[in-house]
């Protein structure tokens, strides 16, 4: 997504001008992360309640749910068909259409997203399935910064006891690709530990603001809910300037 | 994939060639004309073509009235399907001292790529999964006839454009495809590719 050739030749100079213009108006990216069980979204639903009260449009958009590729993503896991190289492909394609088609569109619109997961969910899993993540990085480039990325911190007993609670993972989410065990919350319970280890790495280098997952609902709100008040918007002619003028090439008309 | 076994003594490790190009019924032409020249060879033949794991047979299926994806959704997608084909045909098959013909493999994707002015480093870095071919040769568009050209159905080139044209973007599928013919263009006075001419 660094340029891309179009019908409309807006010079770059007048690219750079309208991103600038736009740093004011343009909607705000907000990304929710962590493992399974750490009560993102509930967290994510009651944030998005309050910003709508707060006069916020805001439009939600969730990992591996594009219309486009998901379909693709779920006959395959269905099948256990993926390769660790696959599972990791499939879901970065996933997010560059939804950054492409859902993503960038409402932000220029004005609309605030709220992502329930990012890239990051994709870098911590497939770092966990022992890619490379040199390679990973690649993957996904070019990184589109959010404004905000709030990551749920919780131990493997914890994520691993609330998804018990609650159903048996998935194949793929119980990491039984990589473990080779049957029991899928044994396998769960050992593939999260290092997802989550991969996370704590992650929230070091992109500078995550860590929520404790452990406190109760109403705490972690209210603490979203000052982190935010208190957060500053990200200059987009500064991080994400690469990705903007390649999507505006393709999009004269935005 | 097709395996073709012939009587000959199998080598210790197989040998990768890769055909890029296009696409479509001339690339299947000029594949078979490689394998006929290699069966000569008494080697043991295997081939591996594009959506071998069906990923753009099942979007072309259904995906009518969705936005198009970017190249660089499509790109990822091509990766998604080598990786699959790695896994299941290509590697399988060297590890046995077959000669894998792989039609089309790295370079044609990078031309895409390259076409839609993403840079070429990041894309080599990307398919740097994919082993380098011990050979590589290229159908030139200039000598597939008229009634053999691709189709979206047979060719990821065709494939990516026609959906490139689908909008709401504006890509000029024009511009990207010189700038893959290009890139296959350079490819071949750099040596590295010879051309293989379907007849």
């Amino acid at each position: 997504m660094a340029a891309a050739p179009v019908r409309s030749r807006r010079t770059d100079r007048q690219l750079h001008d309208l991103i600038r213009a736009r740093e004011q108006s343009r909607g705000l990216l907000i990304a929710f992360e962590g493992p399974d069980g750490s009560g993102k979204t509930t967290q994510r639903r009651l944030f998005k309640n309050w910003l709508q009260t707060e006069g916020h449009q805001v439009v939600t958009t969730k990992w591996n749910s594009s219309p486009f590729v998901k379909p693709l993503v779920r006959a395959r896991k269905e099948a256990r068909a993926l390769s660790p190289e696959e599972f990791c492909l499939l879901h970065a394609a996933d997010f560059h259409y939804r950054l492409d088609t859902e993503i960038l569109p409402a932000l220029w619109q004005g609309e605030t997203v709220i992502a329930d997961r990012y890239l990051f969910t994709g870098l911590a899993r497939d770092a966990a399935r022992g890619l490379d993540f040199g390679w990973l990085l690649d993957v996904y480039w070019p990184l589109f910064w959010p404004d905000v990325v709030f990551y749920f911190s919780v131990s493997p007993e914890t994520s691993g006891k609330r998804i018990a609670a609650e159903r048996l993972p998935s194949y793929y989410e119980a990491g039984q690709d990589m473990t080779q065990m049957d029991d899928s919350i044994g396998s769960y319970t050992s593939f999260i530990g290092r997802v989550i280890q991969e996370y704590e790495a992650l929230a070091k280098i992109f500078h995550f603001v860590t929520v404790d997952a452990e406190q109760s609902i109403d705490e972690q709100h209210k603490l979203i809910r000052s982190l935010f008040a208190t957060s500053r918007r990200r200059s987009i002619d500064r991080f994400n300037r690469e990705v903007l003028t390649a999507w505006l090439r393709s999009h004269p008309k935005a | 994939m097709a395996t073709q076994s012939s009587k000959g003594v199998k080598p210790a490790k197989g040998r990768l060639i890769a055909l890029e190009g296009t696409g479509g019924r001339s690339m299947a032409v000029a594949a078979r004309q490689i394998e006929r020249r290699l069966r000569q060879e008494k080697l043991p033949i295997a081939s591996s073509g594009w959506d071998a794991s069906d990923l753009f047979f099942q979007i072309a299926q259904g995906t009518r009235g969705l936005p198009a994806p970017p190249p660089q959704t499509l790109i990822l997608l091509y990766a998604t399907d080598l990786a699959f084909r790695l896994r299941w045909q290509i590697r399988p098959a060297l590890e046995e001292g077959i000669t894998v013909i792989a039609a089309p493999y790295v370079e044609t994707v990078i031309g895409f790529g390259v076409g839609a002015k993403l840079p070429a480093a990041w894309l080599r870095r990307l398919f740097a999964f994919a082993p380098k071919p011990d050979e590589t040769y290229r159908v030139p568009e200039a000598a597939v006839p008229a009634d053999r050209r691709p189709t979206p159905s047979d060719s990821f080139i065709e494939f990516c454009l026609t959906h490139l044209r689908g909008g709401p973007a504006s890509w000029n599928t024009e511009e990207i495809r010189s700038g893959y013919t290009g890139h296959l263009n350079r490819m071949e006075s750099r040596g590295k590719s010879r051309v293989a001419v379907p007849r």
